[in-house]
């Protein structure tokens, strides 16, 4: 299937900003790989960039200049016990973030309620036939989900070629998009569990074996990070991924009470603990931060003084350049690549890289 | 755009110090004086790093590689114990059926092709083992080689063909699966039939893909439920009563028997009690039901054979002698003399007599 065909296109600057570097040298890039790039048709014949273009691109300097190679692969759930924290958003910019700093990635929306398959360009709801109808191309309609992988889903497993999108070319971030029937996964991974046969292992038993390399229909050997987005309930499918994790990132928002939820997060992980010797190290990232408001500077005192190890330094600040809601209907794009210049932009691509210093897999 | 520079963070973490100390102040003024507001206790993450993923990964599957390794051992044992019908034949790998009772199977497909690759190379180190099953054969051991073997392209495979009952197969199978505790038959029996009513599996065979069984394995369990209501109330109260091969045999006397439901149930009944009184430890002595039944059923059958009365003349002779039968007296003639016509009439005159007098009363 090929990807996704995105119109937005891109100037030298925008590319420049996207890859943290100078427009000259971006101009370099392209010309030292050789990666074909359309110039504008009439008037200047300034170089436009396709979101294929960037990520191609990001790919070679990360190779060639051994930039921020990755040191060590790590897998990492985004959760959040409660809603409205910016979970979706933060994932959605992080996946599309870290393969612009050359860091291969794959993202598994673990959320029957498909937010960050939606926040792709990808409508879980739509059949083949209105795919059709409205003119979109094959790929968008998902057919398979995280499920899928399993060998005892009832319907037989599917190879991850055939499961995984990519919505911005091969060298962006791939996606294993999620919908409602993401649901059922839950239920067999209970059924397993009756049946005495431990299901909470069953997700971190996939990622290993997928990261061996040795099974050719679920190869996860070339990703360096592995994020899941995980549905805020405490069900079977979250608890077997954070156990599969060596990190869990829980997005606050600074507008709203959170410690509630942190602390209910942490019980989770001690639990996780006691029972399995195990659990993902906690980051806190907070959100929405404003400096403006009182509430939340309190909040900020008040959650870094009691989660000071795990709090994570970058934050994200409010700004109206988030969009309020996940929506399909002019495909909104990941903040970081529809407005790269913003403050939004500027600040997750901040915690991006503070996110991955902090987990080793950078310097 | 500015960036979140260190001495900016710095600021405004001295400007958040100084709003709450005010806002503090304002609060409790507000308030007429100092309130103490009930505190939260706030859990914190774990401090300890634990094993990583890829350890525990790791350590679960040495485990189970231990536990399979044991029980393996055991059920070779087993295996060998039992009479050969042929030592070395080659058969058709299309004949060949996995054993129903396998509890679960799992076979990883990186790891079947290894096995592969050296059955390929080395060939089969050693005959699987099967037993006969109508025209067809059944896998007591041997599962992973054969479906190598079929992976590989081969069409037939060296296999040592035993002699194996219902029961013994299924120990053999249990055994070789023991360090799986699991569900017992009949509980897998519910979960199957949960998994079918919900719509979580479509059919049988997506039952049996997603609990990693055979499809005769679901059709099996799922039959125990159809058991007549006396045999499941001690199934509901002791699940593991039953296992699917005793299941088969109390079917099949059940069609033999179609009468004796009550009789069969009071069998398991029987069983059951057996079971509540047997020592932990106790291999089990397998209470055989079809015996049980049969003897029982045996020991009522002598129809009361009715008396034979005997009339003699005065010398001794026996002349007649007559039976009952429901709803008949029957005379027989034991003297050749006598003809039948004549004896009626003195029959009909004597019961006339009878007749006369029981109106009267």
């Amino acid at each position: 299937m090929q990807g996704r065909i995105l119109s937005k296109t891109f100037k030298a600057q925008a590319v420049a900003t996207l890859l943290s570097t100078s427009s000259d040298s971006v101009r370099r890039y392209v010309d030292e790989s050789g990666i074909s790039v359309l110039r504008q048709e009439t008037g200047p014949k300034t170089r436009i960039f396709s979101i294929e273009n960037i990520y191609e691109l990001a790919q070679w300097r990360s190779k060639t200049y051994a930039k921020n190679r990755a040191k060590k692969p790590v897998v990492v759930t985004i959760y959040a016990p409660k809603g409205g924290v910016g979970k979706t958003t933060t994932t959605s910019n992080l996946a599309s973030i870290l393969p612009l700093m050359g860091l291969k990635t794959l993202a598994i929306d673990l959320d029957f309620q498909s937010n960050l398959t939606l926040s792709f360009g990808y409508d879980s709801e739509l059949s083949p036939e209105e795919a059709a109808e409205a003119n979109l191309p094959a790929d968008r309609y998902v057919e398979y989900h995280f499920g899928h992988l399993f060998s005892n889903w009832p319907t037989g497993a599917q190879p991850l070629e055939r499961v995984i999108k990519k919505p911005y070319g091969e060298h962006g971030p791939h996606l294993i998009p999620s919908d409602v029937t993401l649901d059922r996964l839950d239920t067999i991974m209970t059924f397993d569990a009756l049946e005495g046969r431990n299901s909470d292992t069953a997700i971190n038993r996939l990622i290993r074996e997928g990261r061996a390399g040795t099974n050719p229909a679920l190869d996860l050997s070339e990703y360096d990070v592995i994020l899941f987005d995980a549905a805020p309930a405490k069900n079977r499918m979250t608890r077997g991924s954070l156990l599969a994790s060596d990190y869990v990132v829980a997005p606050i928002s600074l507008e709203k009470y959170s410690t509630k939820a942190v602390s209910y997060l942490s019980s989770v992980l001690h639990e996780m603990n006691n029972e399995y010797n195990r659990c993902p190290e906690l980051i806190i990232v907070g959100n929405f931060f404003d400096q403006n408001r009182a509430r939340v500077l309190n909040q900020l005192q008040t959650i870094r003084s009691a989660y000071e190890n795990c709090w994570l330094d970058s934050i994200i600040r409010r700004s109206e350049d988030f969009p309020k809601t996940a929506s399909l209907d002019e495909f909104d794009l990941p903040l970081c690549i529809s407005k790269p210049s913003s403050i939004g932009a500027g600040d997750l691509r901040t915690v991006a890289e503070a996110l991955m210093k902090r987990m080793g897999v950078i310097d | 755009m500015a960036k979140n520079t260190e001495t900016e963070k710095d600021f405004i973490w001295q400007l958040a110090q100084q709003r709450q100390a005010t806002n503090t102040q304002a609060d409790s003024n507000a308030a007429g004086g100092a309130t103490v507001a009930p505190r939260m206790k706030l859990n914190a993450p774990p401090v300890s790093k634990g094993i990583s993923a890829e350890q525990l990964y790791q350590d679960e599957q040495n485990k189970a590689k231990e536990k399979e390794q044991s029980a393996e051992n055991r059920a070779s044992s087993l295996v060998n114990s039992l009479p050969v019908l042929a030592q070395y034949r080659k058969l058709d790998l299309n004949l060949i059926d996995d054993s129903p009772y396998q509890p679960r199977r799992f076979y990883e497909p990186a790891k079947l092709d290894k096995l592969g690759e050296s059955m390929r190379a080395a060939g089969l180190a050693e005959p699987i083992v099967v037993r006969v099953n109508g025209d067809r054969y059944e896998l007591i051991a041997g599962h992973r080689r054969t479906r190598a073997a079929r992976n590989i392209g081969w069409t037939e495979i060296d296999a040592r063909i035993i002699i194996c009952t219902d029961l013994e197969a299924e120990k053999i199978a249990l055994v070789h699966n023991e360090g799986k505790v699991g569900l017992t038959d009949y509980e897998r029996a519910h979960l199957y039939h949960r998994a079918l009513e919900h719509g979580i599996a479509k059919n049988q065979t997506e039952a049996a893909a997603m609990f990693s069984v055979n499809q005769s394995t679901v059709s099996y369990c799922l039959k125990m439920l159809t058991f007549p209501s006396e045999i499941l109330v001690y199934l509901d109260k002791n699940p593991g009563l039953i296992r699917i091969a005793q299941a088969r045999e109390i079917f099949k006397l059940l069609e033999e028997f179609p009468a004796e439901t009550a009789l069969i149930a009071e069998a398991v009944g029987r069983m059951a009690e057996l079971a509540d009184n047997r020592d932990e430890d106790d291999d089990e002595d397998r209470f055989n039901i079809k015996t049980w039944v049969l003897q029982k059923i045996a020991a009522r059958k002598p129809l009361k054979r009715p008396a034979r009365h005997l009339i003699p003349d005065r010398s001794g002779k026996a002349l007649f002698s007559t039976r009952t039968s429901e709803k008949e007296v029957i005379i027989k003639l034991e003297d050749g003399s006598l003809d039948a016509e004549t004896v009626q009439k003195w029959i009909n005159a004597a019961l006339r007599e009878r007749a006369e007098k029981v109106n009267v009363e």
